[in-house]
């Protein structure tokens, strides 16, 4: 998306709220852009307004960033040395040069 | 063959890569010794996040190589090469659990967000976090948790999921390596949280 993209998707939510707040259920839509700091300064006004405002919103916030934090918890292992030989013989057996140890 | 390891250079310039590249492209040992030594460990972290399980992760690692192997001649260097190599290693890992269809997601990812009033109120008020363990410290069981929820994520919203949240990619990034629109990269990754959030929830929301 280059720079004329993003300003006319900013503009598209700007202009989403200029007759009204956004409602919580607008806030929860567009959270990734907020949480991703993808909002122009008005939006972003707006959005940290309605959470002054909105406690309900602020747990939701709280709750989606922490969401996020845990999913990069999630255990990825270690290649095991197995994986790592099988795929040298499979890369052997394809053609690939490789050298034999 | 000396080492042509390729060395960082400025943003946007890959010219640094062209001697591997080359070399690649020749079939030279040293070469495919040299990238296995470079990228088996990272590609296979990256298939094992993509698929949630050892023997797909060891089968698209393979599938990534071989593909390395008989395309590298199609790589232009116009980014870096291991961006190519994401790019590889998703595509791989899509066809895998496309054809696998291992999702377990029964719940349509609508269901993530509350429902709400016609005001735009949340119908419910969902309750608050207890503020979250060091994540040194995070139980086997949350980490099971996390690991299920993870891996019940559909394919194509937990390899967004991945690239963005986990890699750090830019939204372009990945819409790039996916062939996906920005817009498409978003809203997979924004249902792909909201999925994580509510199968999370009931692990650390405060007891009433």
């Amino acid at each position: 998306m280059d720079k004329d993209e993003k300003m006319q998707e900013a503009a598209q939510v700007a202009k989403r709220f200029k007759n009204h707040d956004p409602t919580c259920e607008e806030i929860h839509r567009l959270l990734n852009n907020y949480v991703d700091g993808e909002l122009d300064e008005k939006a972003q006004k707006l959005f940290d307004l309605h959470f002054n405002m909105c406690t309900p919103c602020v747990d939701f916030l709280e709750s989606y960033r922490a969401a996020i934090k845990l999913g990069k918890c999630a255990p990825t292992p270690e290649m095991p040395e197995v994986v790592r030989h099988t795929l040298r013989g499979f890369l052997r057996e394809h053609g690939i040069p490789l050298k034999k140890k | 063959m000396s080492s042509t390891k390729a060395q960082p250079a400025a943003a946007g310039d890959y010219s640094h890569e062209a001697a591997f590249v080359a070399a690649l492209r020749q079939g030279d040992a040293d070469a495919y010794e040299q990238l296995l030594e470079q990228f088996e460990e990272k590609i296979y972290k990256l298939a094992f996040r993509f698929t949630r399980n050892t023997a797909d992760a060891e089968e698209v690692v393979q599938n990534v190589f071989l593909q390395i192997f008989r395309k590298i001649g199609e790589f232009q260097g116009n980014s870096a090469l291991s961006s190519w190599i994401y790019r590889v290693t998703a595509n791989a890992a899509l066809m895998l659990l496309r054809k696998n269809k291992n999702s377990k997601v029964t719940d349509s990812l609508e269901d993530a967000l509350p429902e709400y009033l016609e005001d735009g109120h949340a119908a419910t008020r969902e309750p608050a976090w207890n503020p979250l363990p060091d994540e040194r410290v995070l139980s086997q069981q949350v980490l099971d948790r996390i690991d299920a929820a993870a891996g019940e994520l559909p394919p194509e919203y937990r390899i967004v999921f991945v690239l963005r949240d986990i890699e750090g990619m830019s939204n372009e990034e990945v819409a790039e390596a996916l062939n996906l629109s920005v817009a498409a990269v978003k809203s997979r990754l924004h249902r792909a949280r909201l999925y994580l959030r509510k199968q999370l929830a009931p692990e650390f929301e405060k007891k009433a």
